[in-house]
């Protein structure tokens, strides 16, 4: 028995493989939509049946990929019929789903929001071709700009938009312009992503990428500061490391999951984390189809966190979010201790700028953030 | 019995790779010693490491009985000598039990400065040398130019050297017939008081400690009770024997035979090599001449990598000290490296051994601090203290002057490198004090150098400079004055105190530089900037900056991230567990071990 917060759908499907993806995708082909959804049905309903709970407590949903928006509308009205009849949701549930610019017509998004979905991701990355370009996404300025008009025109009252910085051979600073641009339509929110070169993509495996990534990090970085900057500015609240909204705007799966609540995620190499346990389904369509077909759950691994690796995750979670982390709490309740090295790590980053306290918590500055990682690393148990 | 006018006490000399092992292995298979089927490759090396390094460290001695020519059946005894510069004293000792050796040549690449010192010393205790040009199976092989050259260099009758082929086995029969012929039995006197000489000890698990021994004079039986002259231990003969290689036991050693003894002897420092042995009952007046205590040349602090491993590291030298009388050790701690050992080491192959002997052993993964040698520092007051430690100099104000051992070196190479011998040793502080042609194409350069110049990297040096041909030997002549300071490495402002040097004035500011400059390489950026530098006394001499880390970071965190980016960083955490902490900043050990490897 347990309360799940929020539910995560992935729908694998793209029309294109952008080079630094890491996430389950396979390319977008007639008839195979139909049978991953009835899977996916089978895995909602046996999973459903498995964690029972309060049909009430589910207050986030989150349609992610791959291209949810390679689905017809009346696929997406199957999958959410399927997720209600399962699990309800809470009258106030989040409903979002992530668009790719060139499926971002307006009636496409008029059918979403009538469907419930109340927050559109647009995975608009750059208005500029040569980023595009670089970045091998399938759309361009053109397509972009479209977008972000037909999602004000459709209604959509709660709009994010990603935007990466990194692109091999683009200079970091055209970042600043996109921004400007962007702010013209007043996203509710804004997910800003330095490029991170994941094991198993394209751009891990090109050298000259590799090349570029390692000799730009100090102009990206400068680069991020003055966006956030900026951000702030505008009214943005810089609530983790690469998120940005507007106040009240915090995107609510995200906020869920990093606050430990319990969550299923389904289809293909979907992650759930229940209870202190933590699996991830197998990533390839095929796989996943012939486990539901023999009466399995298609769960590739599974891990139990011991208390000190929910002690570094809840560190590092916390570290990443500008409501900061808190010693006392974490100390009482993993039973690790605070006081010496690591207080004295901390009081080191303080005096350095790195972060600052507040009420008890401390919270890493803008340039702290960029350093989340490292300092997660001097701080966390091991 | 074989009487003792049929003994023959010989060892090889010979240069690493020319063909020592083989030959050994020769001659023992053909006087039956080992049937060839019993014969493990290269017997005498019996140590993994020396085998790998081609290189015999540890001395191992053989009895055979070989039938000669003339119908008699002579003893023949072969005393192994270790291979290396660092062990001379051991090398002369084991020539002081022989009357002979053989000298083997390549016969593609000629006399060695190796090969020349250890003739010299066989030469000095009037030992018959008997040349063999081996490897003459190549085709590459010269060796009348080789013999020619043994003539040149050494001034040895070679003109009937025996050619061979230990590798095929030729002319073996040929080498067993010119020892019995020419090499003189042994003298000494079986009715004297006794006098044995140990030119060997070692701890072996079933014996104790177990010393080889050459009995000079008087005959020493089991059950005797018998003097260390030099330990001053008087302890009671337990059991006595020869390798054949196999080993056996027997009740007495006379006088000219070589064989082994062994005692209740508690450690081997109680059985040092060069000691003599005598009967209590009837003892000799004199020790035999030429026993020196082992002097240690060259110092280093070892520190665990890790510092839980210190128990382990200690366990592993003390182990190692029970069969290395020449390693000694005492704790030591260091502000930048934790608890660790001053080790002292007879040379830098001495310590490069001992290090990777602890490495495989032990299994886990060292610091060693830049090599030093002794340093002779004269005081104000007229007091004179030696220093191994370059933390332990006094301070500037207390010290007159400091001397520093100085070596006489010999370098053999061939004649289109000397330009580059004398850049290297020019760079390294030499002076030339001769040069001499072997022949048309061979130099012979005679240098004095600070020991401390050649401890660090100068074969490997010679070596590059040479194309490989280049050979090298030393020994040491004193101490002399020269106008030296301590450089203080200083990382944030704290000094570290397992970089601190003490180097010649003139080279300061350029040592400096170079260890900061490999510093700065090897030390990677955190979370804040690093300052570098190099002082002598409060004069800032070299500086560099590591810049601070601008962005470590993964931009996502979605439900997927989270576990893998836990294990990425409980994996970075894990690695920098093996990082030494100075102040707040994290110096991995690669950055230690640059220093150490300077001038690369």
């Amino acid at each position: 028995m347990a309360d799940i917060s929020a539910l995560y759908v992935h729908l694998p499907f793209c029309h294109t493989i952008c080079p630094f993806c890491a996430f389950a995708v396979h390319r977008d082909r007639p008839g195979l939509h139909r049978p991953y959804l009835d899977e996916l049905a089978v895995e909602i309903a046996r999973r459903a049946a498995e964690v029972g709970g309060d049909r009430q407590r589910v207050t986030s949903v989150y349609f992610g990929g791959g291209t949810p928006s390679t689905l017809g509308l009346p696929e997406v009205a199957g999958l959410l019929e399927t997720l209600r009849a399962a699990f309800g949701l809470a009258p106030d549930a989040e409903i979002a789903f992530e668009v790719n610019p060139e499926d971002a017509t307006a009636p496409y998004l008029r059918g979403l929001l009538a469907l419930g979905v109340d927050r559109i991701s647009l995975g608009v990355q750059s208005l500029d071709d040569a980023t595009l370009a670089a970045l091998g996404r399938n759309h361009r300025r053109a397509e972009s700009l479209r977008a972000l008009a037909a999602a004000r025109e459709a209604g959509v009252g709660n709009l994010n938009l990603d935007l990466m910085l990194g692109a091999p051979g683009v200079p970091a600073r055209r970042l600043l312009a996109d921004l400007a641009e962007v702010l013209q339509a007043t996203p509710e929110h804004l997910s800003l992503y330095v490029l991170d070169l994941e094991p198993g993509t394209r751009f891990a495996r090109d050298a000259a990428v590799r090349q570029w990534s390692e000799t730009h990090r100090e102009e990206q970085a400068e680069v991020f500061l003055e966006a956030a900057a900026r951000l702030e500015a505008r009214g943005y609240r810089h609530y983790e490391v690469s998120n940005f909204c507007l106040p009240g705007r915090e995107g609510r799966q995200n906020r869920l999951v990093w606050d430990g609540a319990d969550y299923l995620g389904f289809g293909v190499g979907a992650h759930s984390f229940v209870a202190g346990v933590r699996w991830h389904n197998v990533r390839h369509v095929r796989a996943y189809g012939r486990l539901l077909a023999a009466g399995e759950l298609p769960v590739a691994a599974r891990e139990v966190l011991t208390p000190q690796q929910l002690a570094n995750e809840r560190l590092m979670l916390e570290l990443r979010r500008d409501s900061g982390f808190a010693p006392q709490p974490w100390s009482e309740r993993f039973g690790f201790g605070w006081e010496g090295a690591r207080e004295r790590v901390a009081r080191e980053l303080e005096a350095g700028g790195l972060l600052r306290r507040e009420a008890g918590r401390l919270v890493l500055t803008p340039r702290g953030l960029l350093l989340a990682d490292a300092i997660t690393e001097r701080l966390m148990v091991g | 019995m074989i009487p003792q006018e049929r003994i023959r006490n010989f060892s090889i000399i010979a240069h690493i790779d020319h063909g020592k092992s083989t030959l050994a292995d020769r001659l023992i298979e053909f006087t039956g010693g080992l049937s060839k089927r019993e014969m493990q490759d290269q017997v005498l090396d019996t140590l993994e490491l020396e085998r790998e390094r081609g290189i015999t460290i540890k001395a191992q001695s053989v009895c055979l009985h070989y039938q000669a020519l003339d119908g008699q059946t002579y003893e023949l005894n072969l005393i192994d000598t270790p291979g290396h510069v660092d062990f001379t004293y051991e090398v002369s000792r084991s020539l002081a039990a022989c009357e002979g050796a053989l000298l083997v040549v390549d016969a593609v690449q000629g006399v060695e400065a190796q090969t020349l010192a250890n003739v010299y010393l066989a030469l000095d205790q009037n030992l018959e040398i008997v040349p063999v040009l081996n490897k003459i199976d190549l085709p590459s092989a010269d060796p009348d130019r080789v013999a020619a050259e043994i003539e040149a260099v050494i001034g040895l009758d070679a003109h009937d050297a025996v050619r061979a082929s230990a590798k095929l086995g030729i002319g073996i029969r040929e080498v067993l017939e010119q020892l019995v012929r020419r090499v003189p039995a042994p003298k000494g006197d079986a009715g004297a008081p006794l006098q044995a000489l140990v030119f060997d000890a070692w701890f072996d698990n079933f014996l104790g400690v177990t010393v080889m021994v050459r009995v000079m004079n008087g005959t020493v039986r089991v059950g005797d009770e018998v003097h260390f002259m030099a330990a001053q231990k008087t302890l009671q003969v337990a059991t006595l024997g020869r390798f054949t290689p196999a080993r056996k036991d027997t009740e007495e050693l006379r006088c000219g035979e070589v064989g082994f003894l062994t005692a209740a002897i508690k450690v081997i420092h109680d059985a040092q090599v060069g000691d003599t042995i005598t009967a209590v009952h009837r003892p000799a007046e004199q020790p035999l001449p030429g026993y020196h205590k082992v002097k240690p040349m060259v110092f280093a602090g070892i520190y665990p990598a890790e510092g839980q491993e210190f128990e382990d590291l200690k366990i592993a030298l003390e182990k190692l000290a029970l069969n290395d009388a020449a390693l000694s050790f005492e704790p030591e701690t260091s502000a930048a490296l934790g608890f660790g050992f001053r080790c002292r080491f007879l040379g830098l192959l001495h310590l490069e051994i001992v290090q990777e002997r602890l490495e495989r052993e032990l299994g886990i993964s060292l610091i060693t601090t830049a090599p030093t040698v002794v340093y002779e520092v004269h005081l104000r007051n007229g007091e004179v203290t030696y220093i191994e430690n370059p933390n332990d100099l006094p301070e500037p104000t207390r010290i007159d002057y400091i001397a520093e051992p100085y070596i006489k070196g010999k370098v053999l190479t061939p004649a289109e490198f000397v330009g580059n011998i004398m850049k290297i040793s020019q760079d390294r502080r030499g002076a030339q004090v001769g040069m001499s042609y072997l022949d048309s194409n061979r130099v012979m350069i005679d240098y004095e150098f600070p020991l401390n110049e050649i401890i660090v990297d100068f074969y490997d040096k010679l070596k590059s400079g040479t194309k490989g041909y280049g050979s090298f030997d030393y020994e040491p002549i004193g101490f002399r004055r020269g106008d030296l300071a301590k450089l203080e490495i200083l990382v944030n402002g704290e000094p570290v105190d397992a970089l601190s040097l003490i180097v010649p004035r003139e080279k300061a500011a350029a040592r400096g530089r170079e260890v900061v400059t490999k510093l700065r390489k090897h030390i990677p950026r955190q979370l804040f900037a690093v300052a570098l530098q190099a002082a002598i006394g409060s004069k800032i001499i070299a500086r560099e900056t590591i810049s601070p880390m601008r962005k470590d970071v993964t931009a996502k965190c979605y439900g997927g991230d989270i576990t893998r980016k836990r294990k990425l960083l409980e994996k970075q955490k894990e690695g920098k567990k093996r990082m030494k902490q100075i102040g707040t900043v994290e110096v991995p050990q690669e950055a230690f071990m640059a220093v150490v490897r300077l001038g690369e």
